[in-house]
């Protein structure tokens, strides 16, 4: 196990004003008991089991597939809701987290995380979810059920490595792409789990981080003392269990809260949050009946009908122009607050994770919501009852895109007010217009996510 | 010692990128073509299994052919072989056949509009070609239409869908990768302790 424990961290003063969950006796029990989390863990495992297999030898077509309904018309649009919710609570459910503990408690080496990881573990992130979601669009990953089942047991592949080589949860730490994003949004998420500092800093056990009788340290290598970010706590419950002193909190917190102060912005966590916001244009893009204009003006203008090629450089320009529009607010805000454009668009990157998590949730919700009957059909299906061109809309599309406006504008107003905060709290002068500047481009983000919702878009199903 | 453990790393790693781009490419395929490596007729009733041919009114028999054993899900090219009442090949006929999966009952219904194929002559007599996606398993019916010398006759063969089952290369590929990767981690960690 890791010795080295991260103390470059900002203490924060106690906060015992703030609601703790833990004070409820009940609660407290529960979680400090053997059964959390195993008694959610399990199930889904077998769910997920499950929908593994329906995806490899169920039907070949999405339309009547579970696993295909189950995995991207009901968890993948739950999933970002459940972040904003509770943080990365989803992270100790996760199949893919117990079967690493799993393999680990059986033959894991629990090697060191290797350097290159720790260091570029969240470019490795940013790059892999740009490859998936590429691949997604060039061999139709997500419609085709083999293709996601495929997808699914490659990843499995990889935790076991992970899960037999190194310690502690490296996969979901510094390898899992969506565990990558799953910290950008739980940045902003209303849970978040601390320690009271004025009780730890007589504590000489560091069981929080080390582990002890009762369990293991924490798997996402987080020392709770010093811990001041909800993006890699996923309340798996294990420093609660080991703390002596009952020094953990888990409270509820004003939503985006966590972003208005942040003293240690880093460039590269930026630049996740801009790639997701192009990666959201791409999705909604390839889905509305512009894309096929696009996709022939693409073609005539290079010369070939080639669609990997078209797709690449529409997928390259989608993930720039987010990028280098980010740079260019940093260069005028520079004019303002004398900050380096590197210092911005690390600080100011955060600011558009609130807009990038509406925009991801309203994305999704179309499919939650205008195919989420499918999951009930093709569930049936497994049973043999089929439902003739049944609607699989719970709303209408119109009501839906109500929704969605709603979701866009509640995280562009996120979005400009954590900017606010931000420019306030930088220690950097002129922070009016400097976020001004910035709300420009929220603004211009959020109206082109408004454009593309307005438009009629495809079904996964 | 280091650097052979070092080096069972690199050699675990290399099974798994091997697999994994071994995969992509089987992924790639998948979701391309179905490739044909045997013929089999489908059944001329429902439930029948392998039953050859259907024979209507007029005497002339149509035979369906999918690759497989068993018509299976995902099947992309078929091949329909015609004959007169003297058992002649016939040539030259325009043919289209409408695809549709056998319905049980008020409830149990595809959700699938009927696909409606126009085929094109094959590489032998009487011999026609086409493509179609059997996207679910179960009972299916083929509505034959053919012109041949201006007549227009039709005919129906029903045929079972099997289910394709699992892949069996892919999920060799996994437990193979996941089996190497957990013997190499117990042999490493066999050598740890015994080092300790």
């Amino acid at each position: 196990m890791a010795k080295a424990v991260d103390t470059n961290q900002t203490v924060k003063p106690d906060q015992g004003q703030k609601t703790n969950f833990l004070k409820n006796k009940m609660f407290a029990r529960f979680i400090k008991s053997r059964w959390y989390p195993v008694i959610f863990q399990i199930p889904i495992a077998l769910i997920f089991a499950f929908i593994v297999f329906e995806l490899i030898a169920g039907s070949s077509e999405a339309h009547d597939n579970f696993g295909t309904a189950g995995t991207w018309v009901l968890w993948w649009p739950l999933l970002p809701i459940l972040l904003l919710l509770f943080g990365r609570f989803w992270c100790t459910l996760c199949p893919f987290g117990l079967l690493n503990d799993l393999v680990q408690k059986i033959v894991g080496n629990n090697r060191p995380v290797p350097k290159f990881l720790k260091k570029y573990g969240i470019w490795i992130i940013d790059a892999t979810f740009l490859m998936i979601t590429w691949s997604d669009h060039v061999w139709g990953v997500v419609e085709s059920p083999r293709g996601s089942g495929i997808l699914l047991l490659m990843i499995t592949v990889a935790v076991v490595l992970s899960g037999a080589m190194f310690e502690r949860r490296t996969w979901c730490r510094y390898l899992c792409f969506l565990g990558g994003v799953s910290g950008n949004y739980s940045r902003t998420g209303m849970l978040e789990l601390r320690a009271t500092p004025g009780i730890c800093k007589t504590c000489s056990s560091q069981a929080c981080y080390k582990g002890g009788e009762k369990a293991d340290g924490c798997p996402m290598f987080e020392y709770p003392r010093t811990m001041d970010t909800s993006a890699e706590c996923n309340f798996c419950g294990n420093c609660v269990k080991n703390c002596p002193n009952d020094s953990i909190r888990i409270s509820p917190r004003v939503p985006t809260e966590e972003l208005w102060a942040n003293n240690k912005p880093k460039v590269e966590v930026a630049f996740l949050a801009m790639v997701i916001m192009g990666i959201v244009f791409v999705q909604n893009i390839t889905m509305i009946s512009i894309w096929n204009d696009i996709l022939a003006w693409l073609e005539q203008t290079t010369h070939t009908t080639n669609y990997y090629v078209i797709f690449t450089i529409t997928f390259l320009i989608a993930m720039a122009i987010p990028v280098a529009l980010l740079v260019l607010t940093g260069r005028i805000a520079k004019v303002f607050n004398g900050a380096t454009v590197l210092e911005n668009f690390a600080r100011f990157g955060y600011a558009i994770i609130p807009l990038d998590l509406a925009g991801h949730i309203a994305h999704n919700l179309f499919h939650l919501l205008a195919e989420g009957k499918s999951v009930i059909y093709t569930f049936l299906g497994l049973f043999g009852r089929h439902f003739d061109n049944a609607s699989t809309a719970i709303l209408d599309n119109a009501t839906i895109q109500v929704l969605q406006f709603i979701l866009i504008a509640l995280g562009t107003a996120g979005s400009v007010y954590v900017t606010y905060r931000m420019a306030k709290s930088s220690g950097f002068p002129k922070h009016i217009p400097v976020t001004w500047v910035y709300a420009v481009l929220i603004l211009a983000l959020a109206a082109a996510n408004i454009y593309l919702f307005s438009m009629p878009m495809a079904m996964r199903m | 010692m280091k650097k052979g453990i070092k080096g069972m790393i690199g050699a675990v790693l290399g099974v798994v990128i091997v697999i994994s781009i071994s995969s992509s490419f089987v992924l790639a395929d998948t979701m391309g073509n179905t490739t044909m490596q045997q013929s089999t007729t489908a059944a001329s009733t429902a439930g029948s299994g392998n039953a050859a041919t259907q024979q209507d009114p007029s005497n002339t028999t149509a035979e369906l052919k999918f690759a497989g054993e068993k018509a299976a899900m995902s099947d992309k090219t078929f091949k329909l072989i015609l004959m007169d009442a003297n058992g002649q090949p016939i040539t030259g006929a325009q043919v289209k056949i409408t695809f549709d999966m056998v319905k049980n009952g008020m409830n149990d219904m595809s959700m699938h509009d009927p696909e409606v194929v126009t085929l094109a002559p094959g590489s032998q007599a009487g011999e026609y070609t086409g493509d179609i996606n059997l996207y679910s398993h179960g009972a299916w019916s083929a509505s034959i239409e053919y012109t041949s010398n201006g007549i227009t006759q039709s005919t129906q063969v029903n045929f079972d869908v099997a289910n394709s089952g699992p892949n069996w290369i892919i999920i060799g590929g996994f437990i193979g990768a996941v089996a190497v990767i957990i013997v190499a981690a117990a042999i490493l960690k066999k050598k740890k302790s015994a080092k300790a």
